[in-house]
């Protein structure tokens, strides 16, 4: 310790007669901030690698780019792929097709975690708390093209359990994976089914951390159980459930492309092509790189737009938000 | 008039309860059921599953799909690339991802401020699918195992949950008092805060891992040779091929031998489904402990 004070004492006075490069080598060497950089080194190679220099990439949006020349040398065109795309039937297409599943989605998903986790926490059986809480977390761990399957499986308008049901209320069998209106009612409530119990846990530790004593002082000044659901655990999830609600909002059109390619057969194409669908198959398939990019770009800007305007909505009105 | 007070939130209290008890028992057997009938349709005979003749209990118990599915040699090759990729992948992320967040968390760090804004750019603004394709493909990783443990290897939500933990406050005391017993950064990260963040560190090898099993749109992207496919991309093709076989089915006048290749099928993809799940299940069950608290020690200081 005494040598720490030491070697301070002596970079303060190095300090006051000599440049940055002293002040930077005192925190580097004497404090041992070179360990903490070389911590955290891979981790900042590895971003630079592989989303600094995609984001360098961009540029091919606004470049005539084929993959056998380098980035530089291809021409430049200007606003050419964003006006193609915007002038294009596929823009409106696209665009309702993503808000709307995404809207559907926010609308009908957000709530199911955040009135779960106040069920959770307000049963007194700590047993069933914790049984609830090992099963619904369970969807979590299944992937995608499994929930998928099991869709196709459970949905199937020959031999699926849903229609066989339907067909005890004499219901024909409908054929559910393949409808473009049934698109995106099967996503959303699926969605529900495998999220829910995952996005609780948030809320829910959110909801333990309230000091017990608030629900004490309620007890003995009369409150009913609904009424201290209202005026103590809704204020106390109230800054996560913003955090979350504009981290959802500034995504609204990045809706889950894997999810959507996944569900999407030639016959719902109609409601199931979105954004992130549209851009793999004109980039990867097509290959048509510049074009795909600039769709891309075009979504980002969009959700960026949309974050920064609600993140400062909600700063007026609600004092919370995300920087 | 306390008493009869007290009287009415005590029976309000016994009401309250059974309907949350019901609720949440409710809650538990719409996710329960789905997964318990995929097990038992997979050991029942799919005349019955086809017929929609099962409900709860398993009707004469073959297991016919699961041999099948084991002579399945795709099948076989995609479970062992996925246990490959899970675990070493699961491994080097969870590793970097704990190196780079002990920094991030100290607040009187040179660079906490300037990384932070530099990880936290790539959350709102990416280059996108195709120029990540043209960096990969520049490097030389397409169709090599290598990619999949690298392309979206680091996560910066997970670098943030980790940093929180590192953060909440009984640590920090911690570490102030490391730092007064002239302990080097190296020293305090790995000898002291190391083996006291096991729930942390358990809940970031199986995040990773279980993204990595779970995964399929980055092999789709970036893997064409069969070779390396992990276990998704052969479920995929499994489970979307004799769907559209079903539907090629109504249409066809032979339907005898179709009949049989469709019920192969049907119990197949139950087995499948079993398979591909179960050991992220386990994982879950015994790991479940650490997870849930890694998560919320996480999540409610960040």
């Amino acid at each position: 310790m005494r040598t720490n004070e030491i070697a301070s004492a002596n970079s303060m006075k190095v300090q006051k007669k000599h440049s940055i490069a002293h002040r930077i080598k005192h925190k580097l060497i004497t404090r041992g901030e070179w360990q903490l950089y070389l911590l955290i080194l891979p981790v900042v190679v590895y971003f630079i690698i592989f989303h600094y220099l995609p984001m360098y990439g961009v540029q091919i949006a606004f470049r005539n780019y084929s993959i056998t020349k380098p980035i530089l040398e291809a021409k430049w065109v200007g606003l050419t792929y964003f006006k193609r795309f915007l002038n294009s039937p596929m823009f409106p297409q696209l665009m309702k097709n993503t808000v709307v599943l995404s809207f559907y989605d926010l609308v009908v998903g957000f709530p199911f975690p955040v009135i779960f986790a106040v069920i959770l926490n307000q049963t007194q059986s700590k047993r069933l708390v914790k049984f609830t809480q090992t099963v619904t977390f369970a969807p979590y761990f299944i992937s995608m093209v499994v929930l998928v399957g099991m869709l196709y499986l459970f949905l199937s308008p020959t031999s699926g359990i849903v229609n066989k049901l339907l067909e005890l209320f004499g219901v024909s069998p409908i054929y559910f994976m393949a409808e473009t209106k049934w698109f995106r009612h099967v996503y959303v409530l699926s969605h529900v089914w495998q999220r829910t119990g995952y996005q609780a846990i948030i809320y829910f530790a959110a909801l333990t951390s309230v000091d017990p004593g608030l629900y004490e002082a309620a007890t003995i000044d009369g409150a009913t159980r609904l009424e201290k659901i209202w005026h103590i655990d809704i204020p106390s999830i109230m800054p996560t459930l913003v955090t979350m609600l504009l981290l959802s909002v500034g995504r609204i059109l990045n809706v889950d492309t894997q999810r959507t390619l996944l569900m999407q057969v030639a016959t719902n194409l109609e409601t199931s092509e979105i954004f992130g669908t549209y851009v793999y198959k004109v980039g990867l398939i097509n290959a048509q790189f510049s074009y795909s990019t600039a769709i891309d770009l075009f979504k980002t800007f969009i959700n960026l737009t949309l974050l920064i305007l609600t993140n400062f909505i909600s700063k007026k009105l609600t004092e919370e938000s995300l920087w | 008039m306390s008493n009869i007070r007290a009287i009415k939130s005590s029976r309000e209290d016994a009401i309250f309860e059974v309907v949350t008890k019901i609720l949440l028992i409710i809650a538990c057997l719409i996710i329960l059921y789905p997964l318990y009938f995929i097990i038992i349709a997979s050991i029942s005979n799919p005349d019955y599953v086809i017929a929609g003749k099962l409900t709860v209990f398993p009707m004469d118990v073959t297991f016919s799909g699961y041999k099948k599915i084991f002579r399945f040699r795709n099948l076989l090759n995609g479970y062992k690339n996925s246990f490959f990729y899970a675990l070493i992948g699961g491994f080097i992320s969870a590793t970097l991802t704990l190196f780079a967040a002990y920094p991030l968390s100290k607040k009187d760090f040179s660079g906490h401020k300037p990384f932070t804004i530099f990880l936290l750019i790539t959350m709102f603004f990416q280059g996108g699918m195709i120029p990540l394709y043209i960096v990969v493909n520049k490097l030389g990783l397409r169709n090599t195992p290598y990619v999949l443990l690298i392309v979206n290897g680091i996560q910066v939500w997970n670098l943030l949950v980790t940093s929180s933990y590192f953060k909440s406050s009984h640590i920090e005391s911690l570490n102030e008092a490391a730092e007064i017993d002239g302990c080097s950064h190296f020293g305090y990260f790995f000898k002291i805060l190391l083996p006291i963040s096991r729930p942390i560190i358990v809940t970031m090898l199986l995040f990773y891992a279980v993204w990595q099993w779970n995964d399929f749109f980055r092999a789709m992207i970036y893997l064409d040779k069969p070779d390396y496919q992990p276990l998704q991309i052969v479920l995929k093709e499994l489970l979307a091929t004799s769907q559209v076989s079903s539907t090629i089915y109504d249409m066809m006048e032979d339907q005898e031998a179709l009949t049989e290749m469709l019920r192969a099928a049907e119990q197949m993809k139950y087995g499948v489904i079993v398979m591909a799940t179960l050991p992220m299940m386990v994982v879950y069950l015994t790991m479940q402990k650490y997870f849930v608290q890694g998560i919320t020690m996480g999540s409610v200081k960040g």
